[in-house]
């Protein structure tokens, strides 16, 4: 009589004390050991002489409690066009030294979660301009330093960084242009075609740049926009490589691609060359049979013309 | 009183206009030049805090940190790398351009070559920064950092080994084009001329992730 609502209950048991452990045993699996730093980047405009407050959020995502160090530093376009920026070298001479976080260095436990408040002052003798500067929290991965035997050691910090882009306006001037086109002239079939364009801000302003390559027919209907992946953040003398694939192309086709930006609400043009699509081969064998056939029929036709004439004689 | 009345609204434009043209404040209200900061003089900056960016140095454990075995390295030797790869991850969910890892010696390290002695007769001693490929031609005592291999989401962006890189101002060795981590794993590498003073050397090496 208790027999089935035994064996239910030892069942219910079983499963739900299997499941505990599996979900910890997943979660263990799952849970990374990074370090996270939010904002990734800020952009705002400040003035001369003027104090800012702000905050970056520090998050242990690791299993273990370590000591977490802040440092500020300045920024600087990078020179490869993948990179927004990078850590000046040296300490901070720029607008980093306008950052003062509340924390220098502080134990963080598993899973805290640490509220950074970052004071910034402007000073009052700044110049016009961006001043890109970064606050960043890093953890020592490795101090094999303390060891004093002979030898040769690396000791390596791990960090991440928040981004400030902070403009001083007054006179700057926003400019930008394209170069590098590249895009195909003839696509066989099957061809992959990639449009691909440098944009470079060479003006003094932070700009943030979106847009599309548009791909009209040489007849002008039926245009396409292949956006560009996200917007673009470039820093004063930065530049990006920006690239776009045509996937969903036409068969069959004269086209005429074009870059179409806008760069801080200042529109950037620049049209690539014509591209030719050319048919696949099936398409070719209808052409050639669409033009042939009549040929033939006008052929047999005249042919069988003279025929009659020739025997009415 | 009675005639001043209808002009009462007139002078108060007038005010107004000359406050406005003069910075001038009228009492009760403040003028362009302070509206922005509060009492205290500061202004609040809110950056967006669900767009973070993420690094992950697990994978550098202190035993690949050690060039040699027990990181003994004579003057003389030739090219020594580290035993293990430091592997490091990384990613942003800033945009879909991703993130960027750089390699740099840390601002502690002070100025000069990234390798330098710290403890023992070797005082003012270092291992020149080197960047290249070719080990078995150079002469003299050379440092770098090599990029062994790149996975996930990560792009390299420096040459594998056995190219190798100065460590000294910021380099971009890796990055990805999505919010998806990569990792890129890095071994150093050391050369020693016979002329070298023995002593225990330290490089400082900051891995820095950052949205691109």
């Amino acid at each position: 009589m208790y027999a089935r609502p035994l064996i239910l209950a030892a069942t219910l048991v079983v499963l739900v004390g299997g499941l505990v452990p599996l979900t910890q045993a997943a979660q263990d699996r799952v849970r990374p050991e990074t370090l996270s730093l939010a904002p990734a980047r800020t952009v705002y405009t400040v003035r001369p002489g003027q104090t800012y407050n702000t905050r970056v959020v520090f998050r242990n995502l690791t299993r273990s409690p370590f000591t977490a160090h802040v440092v500020t530093r300045d920024l600087k376009p990078a020179d490869d066009d993948g990179t927004f920026a990078v850590i000046a070298q040296g300490q901070a001479r720029g607008a980093g030294k306008w950052f003062a976080p509340a924390v220098q260095s502080r134990r963080v436990q598993p899973d805290e979660k640490l509220d950074i408040p970052v004071r910034i002052t402007v000073p009052a003798d700044v110049r016009p301009g961006v001043y890109p500067a970064a606050v960043l929290v890093q953890r020592v991965l490795s101090n094999p330093a303390s060891n004093e035997r002979d030898g040769a050691r690396i000791t390596v910090t791990a960090g991440a960084a928040s981004q400030f882009i902070l403009t001083v306006p007054g006179g700057l001037e926003t400019k930008a242009h394209l170069e590098q086109l590249d895009s195909p002239r003839v696509l066989w079939p099957g061809d992959k075609a990639r449009f691909a364009a440098t944009l470079v801000n060479d003006g003094d302003t932070f700009v943030t740049a979106k847009g599309h390559v548009a791909i009209g027919p040489f007849t002008g209907y039926a245009q396409q926009n292949l956006q560009l992946p996200d917007k673009v953040d470039l820093l004063p003398g930065a530049q990006r490589r920006l690239e776009v694939e045509w996937d969903d192309r036409p068969p069959f086709g004269w086209f005429e691609p074009s870059v179409v930006l806008d760069v801080s609400t200042r529109p950037v043009n620049r049209s690539y060359p014509l591209v030719f699509v050319l048919p696949p081969w099936w398409m070719v064998a209808l052409l050639v049979a669409a033009l042939m056939l009549p040929i033939v029929f006008w052929l047999r036709r005249r042919s069988r013309r003279d025929d009659e004439g020739l025997e009415r004689d | 009183m009675r005639t001043a009345l209808p002009w009462l609204p007139l002078l108060l434009v007038a005010m107004l206009l000359g406050s406005s043209q003069l910075g001038i404040p009228l009492p009760g209200t403040t003028s362009p030049a302070d509206a922005a900061p509060s009492v205290s003089g500061d202004v609040e900056i809110v950056g967006e805090v669900d767009k973070d960016v993420q690094i992950d140095g697990s994978g550098c454990p202190g035993g690949s940190l050690v060039i040699g075995a027990a990181g003994s390295i004579a003057p003389g030797d030739p090219m020594v790398q580290t035993a293990a790869d430091c592997s490091v991850s990384f990613s942003s969910n800033n945009s879909a351009l991703g993130a960027s890892l750089t390699v740099q010696e840390d601002a502690a390290g002070g100025t000069g070559p990234a390798m330098k002695c710290t403890i023992g007769a070797c005082a003012g001693s270092s291992l020149e920064d080197f960047t290249g490929a070719n080990w078995a031609v150079t002469t003299g005592s050379h440092f770098g950092a090599q990029l062994m291999s790149a996975a996930g989401a990560a792009t390299p962006t420096w040459a594998t080994n056995p190219q190798t890189y100065a460590v000294a101002a910021a380099s971009t060795a890796c990055s990805t084009s999505s919010i998806a981590a990569g990792t890129c794993s890095f071994r150093f590498a050391a050369a020693s001329d016979a002329a070298d003073v023995p002593g225990a050397y330290e490089a400082l090496v900051q891995f820095t992730a950052q949205a691109n």
